[in-house]
């Protein structure tokens, strides 16, 4: 069940309608739980006991280690690694056990050893990677005491599987979210107004724009050899944007849902293409597990209080293992440590070259948002291809501006790309909250109703999936 | 302040909630009114292939068969030429526009286009009695469905569901299902994005193979479908001389089918064109369709009407071997057919006298 469906609008009607009409808090929760579970089960029904697991997991652990377990420091210890090892071992084995099977083989074929290929064909069962951060986020939570050990069940189930966030993020810390479901949320304290319009341009980020452009990028990663650099060029450019509106639609519609129930997600991008920097970007580009990262493994391992080789090393670490959380593939592996390189390149810039330079005003941030963005794309090309070798070929037309293709994408690209950057640069400067909610509520209704209509005219038909549903 | 449920009745919450569905109401429909008046016909299969074909090749046919899978696997226009040759009259050029599934708002749209870019030669229009609506909501989510789902499609359909011979339940079922084909296409989903992102790359629609006039057969086409429906009938086979039984069992409103069809053969017939009724074998429809053609000979004795639903007249063409499911022939099915059409075709232009034993009257 996607979020541009008809038949999630159905269902998001009743349950929203159920959830206010329910006087208490427990009564909410409960039905909120249930509906999540539907709304998981309408993607397929049989991962509803992985799901079940990891809840059981993160509950039992939670009691084991919360504050007023009356077991010892070091049990709990013991409590916390196994809570933490066994959800990452759902997630290793549905999401990397044929890859690390087959890479095991693969170097043990290289290096002349007897190795067959094992492989169990698992399904990823949708929505994987962010639960389990999700629980891991609970239990350390818990362990750090951060917050107390919920002793309800039905409370951790809920947080675990609250359905906007539950397919494909954002990932919502528990410290966030469970203090919001200790209180009946109110309906005074709902922006009906911002949540209707963030629902409303997260649909068009998704469908208007990511949907329309993907065959066209599809069309070039295919076949990237027959086009001409400038529309390799250009079919990355797309990429970039597919993926963006793709996501942060995503995310939108999902903090506009939860908005609409009454809880608060955090928000997951903010404007990341305009970032000065990689550094910056990242602070932007999918908050969630960036900060998730940051907080539960790049700080864990020492994060920059143990000099500068040790502080590079975890932010490579950090970085590869980000990738590889997006897919099992070296392609995000790659990926990742491009973008590790990168702030370890950025960091050294900073500290040893920067400052032998003059201040160059207001063309220093305009450069570096050209090269980040350059930067940026050039990442996505091996996070988007088919395989090593087709992103080397696209990586090589885009840094050297030359193919031997001719072919060029049947798209207006370049006043495609020049209209959306605007927009996105016109959105980060713009307080929209503040203008929907000084709207009357005739106008702003007849204006939604409107821009709705033009917004479903856009609307491809035939759904793709959400390019993070595979994450 | 918590939500008061008291507070969702009628009031300015409500009145605010209507505008937001109004406002999209009325600019998604007139959207794509607009975009739908000024956009070229989609490629549907078959059926833009064969309006190419009978565009192209005019002057080659002088006899259209119009109808559905009845018509698309069941009428060999060879054979028809060649029966109707060895019966006496030679050169005739027939071709088969059968449309699988074709409905009554689809066939009056072809008919219209036929009769507004005829060639001199075309002399006769040979209607099968089309189907109501489709079955399914799935159904409506195709570009035919869409393309047939117009406001302007409405007169049509209603006067084809309205009429056809089945219950009224399921009559208003069948509304239903071409009201949501309606409100599907008035929704305007995708308009836009069509004419401004075009499927990239050049894709070529598949092209229906018209070596044979227009005739397709079932033998020839592996389908899923097809396969399921084969599937089905080998396992019932024994069942079939219990439908048959039904044969001449009363049918509801039969004399309003007749009647339908009687008006649409008369516009034909205005257009200066001789209209036919064409009344397909088919086990499934043998208490319906027999009983259609009968009521139209009864309701317009001057209209030429080729029977052939009638176990009792043609018991050689029930025989199972010749069929592929309870409504379609094998080609061999096809063929002892359309030897019998082309033969009574003849036989209707030179015969005068009557007879109850002849499928063409």
């Amino acid at each position: 069940m996607l979020f541009v469906e008809f038949r999630f609008l159905i269902f998001f009607a009743i349950v929203f309608a159920l959830a206010w009409l329910l006087p208490k808090n427990g009564q909410r929760k409960t039905v909120l739980t249930v509906a999540s579970y539907v709304f998981y089960a309408a993607w397929d029904w049989r991962f509803l006991a992985l799901i079940w697991f990891v809840t059981g997991v993160c509950y039992v652990v939670g009691m084991r280690v919360g504050e007023s377990s009356p077991l010892s420091d070091g049990a709990k210890r013991v409590w916390i690694a196994v809570g933490v090892t066994v959800s990452l071992a759902v997630l290793g084995l549905f999401k990397y056990f044929n890859f690390f099977a087959d890479s095991f083989a693969d170097l043990a074929h290289l290096m002349g050893l007897p190795a067959g290929h094992v492989t169990l064909n698992l399904v990823l069962p949708v929505g994987v990677s962010f639960y389990t951060f999700q629980a891991i986020s609970y239990m350390v939570d818990v362990y750090r005491r951060d917050i107390r050990a919920d002793r309800s069940l039905m409370d951790v189930s809920f947080y675990i599987a609250f359905f906007p966030q539950l397919v494909a993020g954002p990932i919502v810390r528990a410290s966030d979210f469970i203090p919001q479901m200790e209180s009946l949320r109110r309906w005074s304290d709902v922006d009906v107004k911002a949540c209707a319009v963030l629902f409303l341009i997260g649909y068009i980020k998704k469908a208007g724009v990511s949907d329309n452009i993907a065959p066209y990028v599809d069309m070039m990663f295919a076949s990237p050899g027959d086009f001409s650099a400038l529309s390799v060029i250009g079919g990355v450019l797309l990429y970039g944007v597919q993926i963006y509106c793709d996501f942060s639609g995503y995310s939108d519609m999902a903090i506009a849902c939860a908005g609409l129930l009454g809880y608060k997600f955090p928000p997951n991008f903010d404007s990341p293409y305009l970032s000065p920097n990689i550094q910056v970007f990242w602070r932007r580009w999918h908050i969630s597990l960036s900060s998730w990262l940051r907080d539960y493994l790049y700080i864990p391992l020492g994060g920059n209080r143990r000099g500068a080789m040790r502080r590079d090393i975890n932010m490579m670490t950090t970085m590869l293992l980000g990738g590889l959380w997006h897919g099992a593939s070296f392609n995000f592996v790659i990926w990742g440590g491009l973008h590790g390189l990168a702030l370890t390149i950025e960091r050294t810039w900073k500290t040893h070259v920067a400052s032998r330079f003059p201040k160059m005003g207001f063309i220093g941030p305009v450069i570096g948002v050209a090269v980040t963005f350059y930067f940026v794309n050039f990442a996505w090309i091996f996070f988007r291809a088919a395989d090593l070798s087709e992103a080397l070929k696209i990586a090589r037309v885009y840094l050297t501006f030359q193919s031997e293709g001719a072919q060029t994408l049947p798209l207006p690209v370049w006043p495609l790309l020049a209209g959306l950057a605007s927009v996105h640069a016109l959105a980060n400067h713009m307080k929209w909250e503040e203008v929907v909610r000084g709207l009357k509520p005739v106008p702003l209704a007849l204006a939604l109703g409107a821009a709705g209509a033009i917004a479903l005219a856009f609307v491809p038909t035939g759904y793709r999936p959400f390019v993070y549903f595979q994450f | 302040m918590r939500f008061n449920p008291a507070r969702l009745r009628p009031g300015p919450r409500v009145g605010v909630s209507l505008l937001f569905v109004l406002a999209f109401a009325l600019v998604s429909s007139g959207l794509s009114i607009y975009l739908r008046a000024t956009s070229p016909m989609p490629h549907i299969a078959m059926l833009s292939d064969k309006l190419d074909a009978v565009a192209e090749n005019g002057d080659r046919y002088d006899t259209i068969f119009l109808g559905t899978s009845r018509t698309l696997y069941h009428v060999i226009p060879d054979e028809v030429e060649a029966a109707a040759a060895e019966a006496g009259c030679p050169g005739l050029g027939v071709f088969n526009f059968g449309f699988y599934g074709m409905t009554g708002s689809e066939q009056d749209w072809i008919l219209n286009r036929l009769l507004e870019t005829r060639s001199p030669r075309l002399k006769r229009i040979i209607l099968e009695p089309p189907l109501p609506e489709y079955r399914s909501v799935g159904e409506i989510l195709t570009d035919r469905s869409r393309f047939f789902h117009g406001l302007e499609d409405v007169p049509a359909a209603s006067r084809s569901i309205w009429s056809y011979a089945e219950s009224a339940p399921k009559r208003v079922f069948r509304s239903g299902i071409f009201a949501l084909g309606v409100a599907y296409d008035l929704s305007g989903v995708g308009r836009l994005s069509t004419r401004f992102f075009p499927p990239p790359g050049n894709h070529q629609p598949s092209r229906m193979n018209l070596s044979e006039d227009g005739f397709e057969a079932l033998d020839d086409v592996a389908t899923a479908d097809g396969e399921a429906r084969r599937k089905d009938f080998l396992e019932h086979i024994a069942e079939v001389s219990d439908i048959l039984a039904r044969y001449g069992d009363p049918s509801p409103n039969i004399e309003a089918r007749a009647a339908y069809m009687v008006a649409k053969m008369r516009r034909i017939e205005e257009a200066g064109v001789e209209p036919v009724l064409f009344v397909s074998p088919d086990i499934m429809e043998i208490d319906r369709t027999p009983q259609t053609g009968e009521a139209v000979r009864r309701q317009a004795p001057d209209l030429k009407v080729l029977n052939f639903n009638r176990p009792d007249v043609y018991p050689d063409l029930f025989d199972t071997s010749l069929w592929h499911d309870f409504s379609h022939f094998h080609r061999a099915g096809a063929k002892r057919l359309s030897h019998k059409i082309g033969a009574e075709l003849c036989d209707a232009q030179t015969r005068t006298r009557t007879s109850d034993l002849h499928a063409v009257r």
